[in-house]
């Protein structure tokens, strides 16, 4: 028991490091709005994961909420004030209180009904976020200045420094109470909910009633994601409502695995440094996002908190060496079909786009040329060395007790 | 206690053409055992569904502990004191099977009210829910999902969310079904010794188990009463023994 704690103490710190301490170590403008944009989704997702994982409901809309929340947040900062670090509460109850409404609508029944619900009012926002400029700002969207709230202990936000600090505390605080709200009984009963609502109307809880609470909690913390957005660019963008931005965050979500609480967060990290580091350097980005998230959902469905659980359970001191081999060996050549897809894909484009750039260079800096058989060669290889390496994983396959095999 | 626990009158059940339910009427005193028996598709389960208030009667009373329930559902029959187990396993998967229990207990009566009890939690819901988990003899698999745990297993959970939702009138739809011989007596014992004080009508297919069981047997064929009465006198009966008993049980 004590263990248990301690072991829950340490992700807590782990997490509040993960926040803090790049941002303390490389103060500049371009990591500090990175770490901003992966600390508002880190937020983002978890609210996300109190419907998909708690209460088992699939939403295609959820960055209207937070979107949602942005708009109101900002409107709130031009006409009434206040002072910026209390702004995402504003954002959270304007978030909440759409996704009453919402809920009121689409907590009826839960799985597809619920799905397409959310879909179609998504659609609603995202189409009434370029129709109503005068509440939407239309194309440019509502700037902020976030310096000219009330100002706090000599602090006025204008600086990114002191932004990155209220953005920081706000998804260190966030997390901590989305943890505590997953640990409250009715976070159970929306469990129950997830895994047999009729049971739960025999006992006597109406079904609808939970999924509502939820979708409005995890709307309020969408609120909060999207003013730590808004407190990041100065500008609540027609972008932030849209469907792809609720399409990033259930791949984010997805991908980090759904099963536990810190999954989503451990996605939402993925996926930001795959759409911003990744994309800086090459074109295929969004090609390994889409790769990355089929391979999660068909081979490692608990997603990288999946992965991460088989992985500890291998390595700990008392497992059957079968079983160990077995995951290394999944784990090997997973890392090479990577690197084989990679050089692929790289070399792909840049033979591709050879006639539009005169240059058919990829790998910047190697400098490997698509047309020479050497970066081929290499894909070749890490291909075939991975499939031998899955071939020797499935002979270790009959000696593991493959229950908990969905490590890949 | 006093009077009656299940009341119906005149109930029909109609889907499109077919008529599965056709004027069943049938009183369950407060703190009777009472069975109900019939041949494949006599309506067993869906008279359950009825007085569970999941299905609404095409016509007819059903009256829980004398409050007409006039079609309002599964939610307020359980607030009328109905608790409910399933033909089909019906637990919470993923759920321990400690947070089975505990999800249950925080609708009974005791509880229903406490609000609070959804934000914190609560030592009385806890200790119920431990209580519950001894009676049915899964205190060793506190911790385990219930989708892990053996079908028998799964069967005495069931029976347990039911009891520990508090509910003085049980309904229980074939508790013994695929399991073997033995694991049917466990079962009826279990049942017999958690449910003292409490309504129970139970659908049971096992006959030696439902006249061990029951102080009084309803039989129903093709939607209709055949006959109510005593073990003995049901065994004598003629014309059940002609619709039922004969027929291969």
């Amino acid at each position: 028991m004590a263990s248990r704690a301690r072991a829950g103490a340490l992700r807590w710190v782990l997490f509040a490091a993960c926040v803090a301490l790049p941002a303390w170590l490389w103060p500049h403008g371009a990591v500090l709005g990175y770490l901003a944009q992966t600390a508002a989704l880190v937020v983002l997702a978890l609210s996300y994961n109190l419907q998909l994982g708690t209460t088992g409901l699939l939403s295609f809309g959820h960055a209207a909420f937070a979107g949602l929340g942005a708009f109101a947040a900002a409107h709130w900062f031009n006409h009434v004030g206040g002072p910026l670090p209390l702004l995402p509460l504003v954002g959270g109850v304007a978030g909440a209180g759409f996704g009453f409404i919402a809920g009121l609508l689409a907590t009826r029944r839960a799985g597809t009904v619920f799905a397409m619900i959310t879909l179609g009012l998504g659609e609603c926002v995202a189409a009434a976020a370029w129709s109503v400029p005068a509440w939407f700002g239309g194309l440019g969207g509502v700037p902020i200045d976030r310096a000219s709230g009330t100002p706090l202990g000599g602090w006025h936000f204008g600086a990114q420094t002191q932004a990155y600090a209220v953005i920081a505390a706000w998804c260190i605080v966030s997390a901590v109470a989305m943890h505590a709200l997953t640990r409250t009984p009715l976070a159970r009963l929306a469990n129950a909910v997830r895994d047999n609502p009729a049971r739960v109307a025999a006992l006597g809880t109406e079904p609808r009633r939970v999924r509502l609470a939820m979708v409005t909690c995890a709307s309020f913390f969408a609120g909060i994601a999207g003013t730590l957005t808004l407190i990041d660019v100065e500008i609540a963008t027609p972008d932030s409502v849209s469907m792809a931005r609720s399409a990033t965050v259930l791949i984010a979500a997805v991908i980090g695995g759904t099963g536990t609480f810190f999954g989503p967060a451990a996605g939402a990290v993925v996926l930001t440094a795959l759409s911003v580091v990744v994309a800086g350097v090459s074109r295929a980005w969004a090609l390994y996002l889409g790769l990355l998230f089929v391979a999660v959902v068909v081979a490692a469905p608990r997603g990288i908190a999946g992965i991460a659980q088989t992985l500890a359970h291998a390595l700990r001191g008392d497992a059957p060496p079968a079983e160990r081999w077995r995951v290394l060996c999944g784990v090997g050549a997973c890392a090479f079909w990577a690197v084989a897809i990679v050089c692929a894909a790289e070399l792909g484009y840049a033979w591709r786009f050879a006639q539009d750039d005169g240059t058919g260079i990829a790998f910047g800096a190697w400098g490997i040329d698509a047309d020479a058989p050497a970066g081929w060669a290499v894909a070749c290889s890490a291909a075939s060395i991975g499939t031998l390496l899955w071939g020797w994983r499935a002979r270790f396959q009959s000696h593991g007790h493959g229950k908990r095999g969905d490590g890949r | 206690m006093s009077g009656s626990a299940i009341e119906l009158h005149g109930i029909v059940q109609r889907f499109g053409v077919q008529t599965v339910l056709d004027g069943v009427e049938l009183n369950v005193p407060a703190g009777e055992r009472h069975a109900l028996i019939g041949p494949n598709g006599a309506g067993k389960s869906t008279l359950f569904g009825v007085i569970a208030g999941a299905t609404r009667p095409t016509r007819g009373r059903v009256l829980l502990h004398g409050v007409e329930l006039r079609g309002r559902g599964p939610i307020v029959a359980s607030r009328l004191g109905i608790g409910r187990s399933f033909q089909q396993t019906s637990v919470f998967a993923r759920l321990s099977v400690f947070d089975n229990l505990r999800c249950a207990t925080l609708h009974a009566p005791a509880e229903r009210r406490r609000w609070w009890n959804r934000l914190r939690e609560s030592a009385s819901v806890d200790r119920v829910a431990a209580r519950v988990l001894s009676d049915i003899g899964l205190d060793g698999r506190r911790d385990t999902p219930a989708g892990e745990l053996g079908y028998a297993e799964q069967r005495a959970l069931d029976l347990g969310i039911a009891l520990a939702s508090g509910a003085r009138t049980l309904l229980l739809d074939e508790p013994t079904a695929g399991m073997n011989r033995d694991q049917a007596a466990r079962m009826i014992a279990l049942i017999r010794a958690t449910t003292q004080g409490r309504t129970v009508l139970m659908i049971e297919h096992d006959m030696d188990a439902v006249f061990g069981f029951a102080e009084r047997i309803t039989v129903l064929v093709r939607g209709a009463v055949v006959a109510t009465g005593a073990p003995d006198a049901i065994r004598a009966d003629r014309a059940v023994r002609a619709a039922y008993l004969g027929e291969g049980a």
